[in-house]
């Protein structure tokens, strides 16, 4: 028997040393096929203006907040005993809270989405079939608006009137800075509503991506939702004056 | 017996280099799909031009903070100056927020009737637009504030949003530099393209001058409050 098995030892072990030594062809091969394609080379200088301009983005918005402050500090000091002004700082700090100027906290619900990995490891095929894109983090956005939240944020960024949520090949974007999964969607307003909402909607898309086996949880949560740290320049609109009401 | 623990000694070795080279060809995959140095450089030149367009923004922002700021500084703080510099801040906010009519140059989309429309296809034109730089847009007559949706209900054939039921067919009007919005949609592969092959149709107009109504919903906080400055510290 065991002279039988000692027969066997070196067959067995040049097989396994013929599959390595192919494994480490093929290895070095897509490694040698990536680094040599002249393209990527190219690509190396775009991402250093990629992350030298995320840098300097970085940098412009730590100086909007310092200024952003500083006139809230002047405003505080220029309300002080002038009461008539204080009627228009609170107007003032109300409509910051809204438009995404502050922080909030309260309770509601924290989502995470995740890319299928399981899956795609699983069944292969094509990855995009296993990425969460931004058409599910835009429907998302508007189910949770839907159902009664009062303040949202995707990975820290505020959603605010104007956010845009961009798709660029593998990259999602928003407020025009690069995101990347897990996707944390968080979102103030009644916790109970927001959830059995957006659980419970069989046309909602946390309907259709956990029938596809993605990772998704749903949880109720006390949130705090970050500032929007980017502009609010508006070149090109006007208000149109309503006609004065005296009521 | 001596040969057998040298085997088993091989078969330890051989193994432990397949896992680790598995693993590393795993890895590799992986970074391939999330480092920024292997996507295509067309979407490289996009992101690139995004964080461009992102960096004029804030630029822009910077400059009008800081003339703001300086406004407070060199006046000595009286009462009218103060009462002006509110007055500013505050109708920008309204804007912001969409609490005040606006009027400018902009498109104007019409979406022509279709079955296979659904309220997504609807948001995708109204995000590429906000991406585009518009700053401010209404579906129909209704203002699109932060908390707006976009959805069907039960029972109900139409559209809703700022839960009013609106009619088909759709009209966007977006405000912003008319050009840049109108050039986004239209792009290759775009909004427009792809919803032509869901049978869409967008009908694009540019104008001079639009205008679209305030946001007559309203926000109310009843669970959200500003994080007290300093609690977090």
């Amino acid at each position: 028997m065991s002279k039988l098995h000692h027969r066997h030892w070196p067959i067995s072990l040049t097989l396994i040393c013929i599959i390595l030594g192919l494994i480490i062809a093929l290895q070095l091969r897509a490694q040698e096929n990536l680094n040599n394609t002249s393209l990527y080379k190219k690509n190396d200088d775009i991402v250093k203006m990629i992350k030298n301009l995320e840098g300097e983005n970085q940098s412009l918005q730590a100086g909007i907040q310092v200024v952003r402050d500083q006139i809230n500090e002047y405003e505080e000091e220029a309300t002080k005993g002038e009461s008539h002004l204080k009627i228009l700082k609170n107007q003032l700090d109300d409509l910051k809270d809204v438009a995404g100027l502050t922080e909030l906290e309260g309770s509601g619900v924290i989502i995470v989405m995740d890319d299928n990995k399981k899956s795609f490891n699983q069944l292969g095929g094509d990855p995009n079939w296993y990425i969460i894109h931004n058409s599910d983090l835009l429907r998302i956005i508007n189910e949770l608006w839907a159902y009664g939240a009062e303040s949202m944020a995707v990975n820290d960024q505020r959603i605010v009137m104007m956010s845009e949520v961009r798709c660029v090949g593998n990259t999602i974007m928003i407020n025009a800075e690069r995101i990347a999964p897990p996707f944390e969607i968080r979102a103030i307003g009644d916790p109970e509503r927001l959830r059995q909402g957006i659980e419970g909607n069989r046309q909602g898309i946390l309907y259709e991506l956990k029938s596809l086996d993605f990772p998704i949880e749903v949880k109720e949560s006390q949130v705090v939702i970050p500032a929007y740290k980017k502009s609010f320049t508006f070149n090109n609109v006007e208000i149109v004056e309503e006609p004065k009401q005296n009521s | 017996m001596k040969g057998k623990k040298s085997i088993y000694l091989s078969i330890t070795v051989v193994c432990l280099f397949l896992g680790i080279i598995v693993t590393v060809q795993f890895k590799t995959n992986q970074q391939t799909q999330n480092d920024l140095s292997r996507q295509p450089v067309e979407d490289l030149v996009i992101i690139l031009k995004s964080l461009n367009e992102g960096r004029q923004r804030l630029e822009d922002e910077l400059v009008s903070l800081r003339k703001q700021q300086a406004e407070y500084e060199t006046v000595a703080i009286d009462g009218t100056q103060s009462r002006d510099n509110m007055e500013k801040e505050l109708q920008r906010l309204k804007i912001a927020t969409g609490l005040v009519g606006v009027k400018g140059p902009g498109v104007m989309i019409e979406i022509e009737e279709s079955p296979a429309l659904q309220n997504y296809d609807i948001i995708t034109v109204l995000n590429e637009l906000w991406a585009a730089g518009a700053e401010g847009i209404a579906i129909n007559g209704e203002r699109l504030a932060i908390n707006s949706s976009l959805e069907f209900r039960e029972g109900s054939r139409n559209l809703w949003t700022n839960n009013k039921p609106i009619a088909s067919p759709y009209q966007i009007i977006a405000i912003g530099d008319a050009q840049t919005l109108e050039t986004s949609l239209k792009m290759p592969g775009g909004v427009s393209e792809q919803l032509v092959t869901l049978q869409i149709n967008l009908l694009i107009t540019i104008e001079d001058e639009l205008e679209i109504p305030a946001y007559k919903g309203s926000y109310t906080f009843e669970q959200a409050h500003p994080v007290e400055e300093g609690a977090n510290a």
